[in-house]
């Protein structure tokens, strides 16, 4: 424990080193997704195609070959990439694939009369996109997306690969460090201690967007009528047939 | 003579696929006239009225809405020409994560017809008319079928359409509901707005109609008024078409 203590500036470092990354990437990846997954629903059949290219292509590499191609194959193409930024292209790009494919699927499972009644409507295709289609996919798709965060939060470790130094080889350069001088491996501990970080940030996301989802279907099912109501927190059932 | 508000003629219409839903039809609707549109599964009812707002492409002959030559222009313009057709749809198809009130305002307001200051009074006029006043800031998702489609309609008539097209409005709805929905269609009627109504109702055909349409297989079969149609039908195919249905009511 004491180790862990004295540690605590390296690993805080490398924890910092992991956020960065964590953010970015899913910054870049709810953007990239939601681009690309419009284009895939596009009534244009080229931007359709170039989506498909991309969710297909990016999917189907193991994210870890995805990540060593990146870094040892861009110096071949005259970008060196420094590993945290290797790691964020790779991140982002296997997951903007998946999440696209999120996205695309969260639109085909809207009815077909929902982007029929906006167009009858007269309303533009910009917004029947976001204001009448994406806002309805948000609360379907959300279980979906909380999971690839997830899943991307976990995948930062990997960036170790590479030799960018965030929270797991700030983790593993004590570890080595402490066996060399005492003779003794703290490794269970050490490790451990990472293992317990990783789940409290991803069990804290998993927390939050549970209680995102309940408020969005209680704002889109429970009628509050009065504003007493409101404040005694009194929700009204569905109101019978008032005619 | 006043222009007529929608001019179809010689209108076809191929599936891929090869199916034929529409062969050769000829309809002209005034304005303030209300036609209903009549016929079995399949006879391509939905298909005519889809068309008429650009829901579906057309493969042959033309359509005029309010004077304006519409088959084959583009999504762009058909915008412009849909400020003009509203369209209901049989299960309702409103937006649930906006309530009554913003189901209703979201498309005048976006069009710039009205601010929105505006358009909510006029949703709630639209919303007194059909007994729907205390329902304003309801999701839509707890409004009852029959409430959702007037809402549905109040929706459509913010837009302060020249013609309304309904396509099957009570089919998806518990007998008990039907009534107040055909209600507010039967006002409709009577205020003089124009409307294309596919239905199987036929005492709103009856009562509403100016004139009947009866299709088959794509065609227009007959084409009447309510008394003529319901009590001396010329097609044989109309005879059979209103046999079945009595049979089916009795
Ligand atoms: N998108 C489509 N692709 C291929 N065929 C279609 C499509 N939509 C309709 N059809 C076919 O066109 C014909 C006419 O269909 P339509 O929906 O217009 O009939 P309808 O009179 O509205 O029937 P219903 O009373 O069942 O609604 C049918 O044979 C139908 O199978
Ligand atoms: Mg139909």
């Amino acid at each position: 424990m004491q180790l862990i203590i004295d540690s605590l500036p390296l690993l805080w470092r490398g924890l910092i080193v992991t956020f960065q990354l964590a953010s970015l990437t899913l910054l870049f990846t709810a953007f990239i997704s939601l681009f690309v997954g419009i284009a895939s629903v596009s009534r244009f059949w080229t931007l359709r195609a170039l989506a498909v290219i991309y969710v297909e292509f990016f999917r189907d590499i193991p994210l870890v070959v995805n990540l060593l191609f990146v870094y040892f194959g861009a110096p071949l193409v005259g970008l060196a990439l420094d590993p945290f930024s290797a790691a964020l292209v790779s991140f982002t790009s296997w997951g903007s694939a998946n999440g696209a494919e999120i996205i695309r699927g969260g639109f085909n499972a809207l009815a077909k009369h929902q982007r029929e009644s906006a167009q009858a409507l007269g309303l533009r295709s910009w917004e029947t996109m976001f204001l009448v289609l994406l806002p309805q996919i948000v609360l379907p798709i959300l279980p979906a997306f909380t999971g690839l965060f997830s899943l991307l939060i976990q995948a930062t470790s990997l960036a170790t690969l590479v030799g960018a130094t965030e929270f797991l080889r700030s983790a593993k350069i004590i570890v080595e460090r402490q066996t060399m001088m005492t003779g003794e491996s703290p490794a269970f501990m050490v490790f451990g201690f990472v293992l317990c970080v990783y789940f409290v940030i991803c069990y804290s996301l998993n927390l939050f967007t549970a209680w995102l989802e309940r408020r969005i279907v209680t704002a889109r099912t429970v009628h509050r009528h009065a504003p007493q109501e409101i404040a005694s927190t009194h929700e009204t059932q569905v109101n019978p047939e008032n005619t | 003579m006043e222009r007529p508000l929608i001019e179809i003629s010689a209108l076809n219409k191929e599936f891929r696929g090869g199916i034929q839903a529409l062969r050769d039809v000829d309809l002209t609707v005034a304005s303030g006239e209300v036609v209903v549109v009549l016929g079995p599964s399949g006879s391509g009812k939905s298909t005519l009225i889809r068309c008429i707002n650009g829901l579906e492409t057309t493969t042959g002959g033309s359509i005029r809405v309010d004077g304006q030559q519409v088959n084959g222009i583009s999504q762009r313009r058909w915008r412009k020409v849909r400020l003009n057709v509203g369209m209901v749809f049989q299960n309702y198809a409103l937006f649930p994560h906006l309530n009554v009130l913003g189901n209703i305002t979201l498309a005048p307001r976006r069009a710039g017809i009205m601010r929105r200051a505006e358009a909510e009074d006029e949703a709630r006029r639209l919303l007194d008319m059909v007994g729907l006043a205390d329902k304003e800031t309801a999701p839509v998702a707890s409004l009852s079928g029959g409430q959702q489609q007037r809402v549905a309609i109040c929706r459509a008539l913010a837009m302060q359409p020249k013609v309304l097209l309904f396509d099957e409005p009570t089919s998806a709805l518990d007998p008990e509901m039907v009534g107040e929905v055909l209600a507010v269609m039967k006002r409709l009627a009577q205020e003089g707005i124009t409307m294309i109504c596919v239905t199987h109702e036929m005492g709103f055909a009856r009562s509403a109609a100016d004139r009947v349409i009866f299709m088959d297989q794509g065609e227009i079969v007959e084409m009447a008024s309510p008394d003529n149609f319901f009590t001396a039908p010329k097609a044989e195919r109309s005879r059979r078409f209103l046999e079945l249905i009595s049979r089916h009511d009795a």
